[in-house]
């Protein structure tokens, strides 16, 4: 049965094929021209400015309007190669390398030969520089497009921490994180992804503290893509996850540079990708989705108390409607006989069973939800009250449900918004969880459950299993799981994520009284 | 061909657990009868008369108000009673949450053991609730009290039950401790009794007393005062209070003590054939209320006094109720046969037989000793 999903999920993905043949860079500056004017067929964003040196020799430039910073192009491109004089004698082998070091003012300047490179570099906002008689051309870094200030992410809000998140330009990213984390250690590898888009994303690792192992198994399974286009991380998640088919993350995400430093400086690799401001972090275990940066930065007992609350959270909004049918359909002798009493005549005079009154609210709460995300401020205001009102007051008003299965939906709802990186796997978790106790009763709730946790310890992310730590029972172990401890306690980094340099800390740092 | 046979064995087993597991039911919570407290009484035919208490709800503008209903049904056996209810209310009884369940002293007097087997058999009733032996002519007239805390007679005798340890003028005796005591040897059964008084023109239920038995059947009552003497005897757990009325010259004094705690040792003396059970008591009491004209307890001699006079008066107490179960019931309902079982098994095995008239014979040598340590806010007493 696995193997006929596995076929119908994963058809062999055929190469996609290059789309042109690529011819050479000729020494002649107009076959050059007509050259690029073929590539760039039909498109106006090209501009092609053709200029000439004091001696006569003539060039051109070849750019993306609106890519590029065009005061670069101006003043350290134009008018250095209008005005600056030339020696009549040199060479066309030497003028390339005239040209890069007396006449351009630019930072980056490389030569290539290679059209495929140079065509992605142009539109990638570099200016192409051909002069007449060399066979080469010169790429000037000239890239200069507007992009979206930092600011605070919204979907990993802090009230203590910093406020700065990644944006969709990758560079400005690396600079986020490069200014976290000052050791040469550091290291940023660039890779194009896309045979259309040319995505770039960036492998970033602390090389004495990842894995070698990890980062060779992640740079394979990256080398493997071979697909079209990127547009965001999601698309190099779902390639590079172990189990694909499971509901939990194996791979994290981040719009916060301090996540990922913290995450870079625990062994963990991070995947930067051009475009988006969502960085990827593997390997990804269970644990993290109930961690917040600001556990870290606010008092530990205080963090704690919040992790507790997120792992109660997610019992919650996953088991909380089931538990409640389970106990009015089959344990009414388990509810207090108050309770019971109460129920029972909130129940009376509902027309459906309690399993359809469970799925109906359930399922309006859900579509309520999704309808509320993308949906413009001012009508999600509006949204939410007639969802507050219809649903909770006038279908219990009505008897259409019953007013305590209002409480369980409001209580899983909200439950549900303590551990949002698991919001969609909650859902479906709930829902099985549900029918195996319309089924069973409490039987079938405690099937699901057992079934849920050989599912979870069986989940691996990158060769670390996924429920690590929750296996041990040595306080340097726990220190980071349900609670936080204190910095000064978290000595050694997490065991098998980071293979080389457990130690984290030099000694018991704390204060003691008096002071030392 | 492995890997199917191994599929159909896993799709077995797993099928198989769904259906083998036991007591299974789908019901919706509005379809049942939650009964709350049933009355077992007989009729001439020797037919079992069942009526059980269960609470309507009513929907009013304000919100939802319970109602209790009382039905009452005939039946060759109890099962048979419990049955024939659905062709009065449509619904299937709901026992899980009975709280209470009251026997006409009839029944009692020609056996509670037929009417309880089916409660301690049937798998949804519980073996937590309390059994009451009404004093009344039916025990449906309990149930029929007009006047009930929280809406219901069932909760209004379970919550005069539970808080027992403050008054202990009646034993708590829940189903599984009944039955306990009924299939040890050397202890009789015990249950309290309840009965209905005329409060202001309505009637009110109270429980007061024990109800004693002998083997199944019960032979009598025990009244308050005595019902807490005995239970001195045989409690864990020993609270309530005591009032001492001492008469000088024409004069009342009462003082009015809290019990705190109780130590007791019970231990059986053979000696030349002779059985003697030696009570031991060490209880701490204390000041709770005093009247006008009490004495000044706050010094030392006084307070000697004071409790040399309250270790008579309980020693008298013990003494006199059991006497006279001994005398009247021959029935061990304070377990001395139990507990010489246990501390000299060659004896018990001699007596074993004729216990209950070894009982009515048995020597008591009580021994009680009171401590008054405390006179909670006020340290004299108010002139």
């Amino acid at each position: 049965m696995f193997s006929f999903l596995k076929s119908l999920f994963f058809e062999k993905n055929e190469t996609v094929k290059k789309s042109y043949q690529t011819p050479q860079i000729t020494k002649s500056l107009k076959k050059n021209i007509a050259l690029f004017k073929a590539i760039f067929d039909n498109d106006d964003t090209i501009i092609y400015r053709e200029c000439e040196t004091l001696n006569g020799s003539s060039c051109c430039l070849i750019f993306v309007d609106g890519m590029i910073n065009n005061e670069v192009i101006n003043k350290n491109v134009i008018e250095r190669i209008m005005n600056y004089p030339i020696p009549q004698d040199i060479s066309t082998n030497n003028l390339i390398d005239f040209f890069t070091r007396k006449v351009i003012v630019v930072d980056d300047i490389k030569n290539k030969t290679d059209l495929d490179e140079i065509t992605s570099s142009i539109l990638y906002g570099d200016t192409l520089l051909l002069i007449d008689g060399v066979k080469e051309g010169l790429l000037l870094n000239s890239k200069g497009w507007q992009t979206r200030a930092i600011s605070e992410p919204e979907t990993e809000n802090v009230v203590r921490g910093p406020r700065e998140g990644f944006t969709e330009s990758m560079s400005l990213n690396i600079s986020l994180l490069r200014r976290k984390i000052r050791t040469p250690q550091l290291k940023f590898q660039f890779k194009e992804m896309g045979l259309r888009t040319k995505t770039k994303i960036c492998i970033c690792y602390i090389e004495d503290l990842a894995s070698d192992k990890i980062l060779k198994e992640a740079i394979k399974r990256l080398n493997a893509i071979d697909i079209d286009g990127i547009l965001e991380s999601g698309y190099i998640e779902e390639f590079i996850q172990d189990s694909p088919l499971s509901l939990f993350k194996t791979i994290g995400n981040t719009e916060r540079p301090d996540i990922l430093a913290g995450k870079l400086l625990e062994g963990r690799i991070g995947i930067l990708c051009d475009g988006t401001p969502f960085a990827l972090t593997f390997p990804y275990v269970f644990l993290e989705n109930f961690q917040a940066n600001e556990d870290y930065y606010n008092n530990f007992i205080v963090a704690s108390l919040n992790r507790i609350l997120r792992y109660i959270g997610f019992f919650l909004t996953t088991s909380i409607p089931a538990i409640y049918l389970a106990l009015i359909t089959y344990h009414q002798e388990m509810i207090p006989t108050p309770l019971l009493l109460s129920i029972s005549a909130a129940r009376a005079g509902i027309p459906f069973p309690t399993v359809v009154e469970t799925l109906i609210i359930g399922l309006s709460f859900e579509i309520l939800r999704e309808g509320g995300v993308r949906l413009p401020k001012p009508i999600g205001q509006a949204l939410n009250i007639v969802g507050a009102i219809v649903i909770g007051e006038a279908a219990a008003t009505a008897k259409l449900i019953s007013s305590p299965m209002v409480i369980v939906t409001a209580l899983t709802g909200i439950s549900g918004f303590a551990t949002p990186k698991m919001l969609g796997a909650a859902v479906l978790i709930r829902l099985t969880f549900l029918l195996l106790a319309s089924f069973f009763g409490m039987y079938g709730y405690m099937f699901g459950v057992i079934g849920l946790f050989i599912h979870l310890m069986s989940l691996r992310s990158f060769g670390v299993p996924y429920m690590i730590n929750f296996d041990s029972l040595k306080p340097q172990d726990l220190k980071d799981t349900v609670i936080r401890a204190p910095w000064w306690y978290m000595k050694l980094r997490p065991k098998l994520i980071n293979k080389k340099n457990f130690k984290r800390q030099a000694k018991l740092q704390r204060l003691q009284k008096g002071g030392k | 061909m492995k890997k199917i046979r191994k599929m159909i064995l896993f799709i077995i087993l797993f099928t198989s657990i769904i259906f083998l597991n036991g007591c299974w039911n789908y019901r919706e919570i509005d379809d049942l009868a939650i009964v709350l407290g049933a009355a077992i009484d007989i009729n001439s035919k020797d037919d079992y008369i069942v009526t059980v208490e269960i609470l309507n709800p009513q929907t009013s503008g304000k919100g939802t108000e319970f109602v209790p209903v009382l039905f009452s049904i005939e039946g060759k056996s109890i099962f048979d009673a419990i049955r024939n209810f659905v062709s009065r209310t449509g619904k299937k009884l709901y026992w899980s949450h009975t709280k209470v369940i009251i026997i006409c002293e009839e029944v009692a007097r020609k056996g509670i053991i037929p009417v309880l087997d089916f409660v301690h058999r049937d798998g949804e009733v519980r073996s937590d609730m309390w059994i009451l032996i009404s004093k009344e002519k039916t025990a449906k007239e309990i149930l029929k009290s007009d006047i009930k805390i929280n809406n219901s007679v069932s909760f209004h005798l379970e919550g005069i039950l539970k808080s027992q340890i403050s008054i202990m003028k009646y034993p708590k005796i829940e189903l599984w401790n009944f039955i306990q005591r009924f299939s040890a040897t050397g202890i009789s059964p015990i249950l309290p009794s309840t009965n209905i008084i005329d409060y202001n023109g309505q009637k009110l239920s109270q429980v007061y007393g024990t109800t004693i038995f002998k083997g199944d059947k019960m032979i009598g009552f025990l009244n308050g005062i005595d019902t807490r003497s005995m239970l001195w005897i045989t409690e864990e757990d020993i609270g309530g209070i005591l009032v001492q009325v001492d008469e000088k010259n024409g004069s009342k004094s009462r003082i009015t003590y809290e019990v705190f705690s109780v130590e007791r040792m019970i231990k059986p003396i053979y000696d030349k054939g002779q059985l003697t059970m030696k009570i031991d008591i060490k209880t701490k009491l204390g000041v709770g209320e005093l009247s006008k004209t009490s004495p000044k307890y706050y010094d030392e001699g006084t307070l000697k006094v004071l409790e040399d006079k309250i270790e008579i008066y309980l020693k008298d107490q013990i003494k006199k109720v059991i006497e006279k179960v001994q005398k009247e019931y021959q029935s061990d309902i304070f377990g001395f046969g139990s507990i010489l079982q246990i501390e000299m098994p060659d004896v018990w095995r001699k007596y074993e037989n004729n216990w209950d008239e070894v009982f009515s014979q048995l020597q008591t040598q009580i021994h009680v000793e009171a401590n008054i340590n405390t006179s909670a806010l006020i340290a004299k007493p108010l002139k």
